[in-house]
């Protein structure tokens, strides 16, 4: 036997009317399960409706109020330990962007290191030739002198020390104060 | 819909409090918090848990207030988070194996009966029980809100996220299951009431 129309009627909101009815009737005269499943839901149904909305204990919305003053709290204290860490998030995003800038300039230079090369090469040239020419200059001075006989050498050196003691004298005169006598 | 405290002053509250007024809130916490904490009782069977996913209802709307639709009733948008609430922790209290016939049951606070009729009460509240905890949370989520608070189907489906014709099954099933639990219950119960009643034996 199909019961499934009937399990349907017997479990509907509403209960079947006309016709439907009828042959509901009918069908639970013959079927004791479908009998049965009537007499069960109506038990159930019946003890829903009698059983009433369960209240919480007194001072739900007291205990709430404590609940809310609590996660209101964390969600400062979560906030207050984020600061910090933001700060940090901040400094390290500034000395990124500044480290990428320095990267892009170090590229750019490193990427005309031949210029720089050809520089410091025709400064160093520079250098070698003016180290060459003094050391010609000084040879030939050096040759010179050595013709010169014992007695001028001499001659030329009290002229030098005369001289020099002359400048310390007149720089000291010019250096020091004047005392002046009434 | 049956929330057994419907204030004229709710409208004025809720803009209070979706302004960010925390009394205001406070207000409808005292309004609302019967039928949500008795959905909570019903999904969950433990009046601890209840409590705690009743509170946690009331957070999560305070929270999400800015989110609220005003189109919607108030009250289906609670128990709605509620259901929400409640399905997550039974799916998650799944995998602890915990059965349902070990849990406290909480009788009635508000009424004040005499001692048989508490025994009475009580004993009702732990056929509810039974009878829902053989229902998967969704099933029983869908029954409770159609029985206790005479939602429709059509906002049954809203609040549990579910379309109109998943709701008229789940509900047959659950009807279904319900009545083949009562069945089970009432044949064991049946021995034990031929018992009480027997003569003893001297």
């Amino acid at each position: 036997m199909n019961h499934q129309p009937f399990e349907e009627w017997l479990l509907a909101d509403e209960p079947p009317a006309g016709e439907q009815a009828l042959e509901l009737r009918e069908h639970l005269r013959d079927c004791p399960r479908c009998r049965e499943l009537e007499a069960s839901w109506t038990g159930v149904h019946k003890l829903f409706q009698t059983s009433e909305q369960i209240a919480p204990t007194p001072g739900f919305s007291s205990r709430w109020q404590t609940r809310l003053h609590a996660q209101q709290e964390q969600a400062f204290i979560r906030r207050h330990h984020r600061q910090p860490w933001l700060l940090f998030a901040l400094n390290f995003v500034i000395a990124a962007a500044l480290l990428v800038l320095l990267s892009l300039q170090l590229w750019r230079t490193f990427h005309s290191t031949d210029q720089l090369l050809l520089v410091k090469a025709f400064f160093l040239s520079i250098i070698l030739t003016i180290a060459d020419l003094s050391q010609d200059i000084l040879t030939a001075f050096i040759q010179v002198v050595e013709r010169f006989p014992v007695l001028l050498w001499v001659s030329l050196l009290g002229l030098s020390g005369f001289l020099g003691s002359l400048w310390i004298t007149v720089g000291r005169q010019l250096v020091s104060t004047r005392r002046i006598t009434l | 819909m049956n929330t057994a405290g419907k204030d004229h002053r709710e409208p004025e509250w809720l803009a209070q409090a979706i302004k960010g007024n925390a009394e205001a809130f406070t207000n409808l916490v005292e309004l609302y918090q019967r039928p949500v904490f008795n959905l909570c009782y019903r999904m969950l069977g433990d009046p601890d848990e209840a409590e705690d996913a009743a509170q946690e209802t009331f957070l999560r709307a305070y929270n999400g207030l800015k989110r609220y639709d005003a189109q919607r009733s108030f009250s289906t948008w609670l128990l709605s988070i509620a259901a929400h609430f409640c399905i997550d922790q039974m799916r998650r209290r799944h995998f602890t194996l915990l059965s349902m016939d070990t849990l406290p049951y909480l009788d009635p606070p508000d009424m004040s009966p005499g001692p048989e009729t508490a025994l009475s009460l009580g004993e009702e509240q732990r056929r509810v029980r039974v009878l829902l905890g053989s229902l998967n949370a969704v099933d029983r989520a869908a029954v409770v809100m159609r029985y206790w608070y005479e939602l429709s189907y059509e906002e049954i489906a809203e609040s549990l996220s579910l379309t109109v014709s998943a709701v008229k099954s789940r509900l047959h099933r659950a009807r279904l299951e319900m009545a083949d639990n009562w069945m089970i219950q009432n044949k064991q119960l049946l021995p034990v009431e031929r018992r009480q009643h027997e003569s003893p034996a001297f």
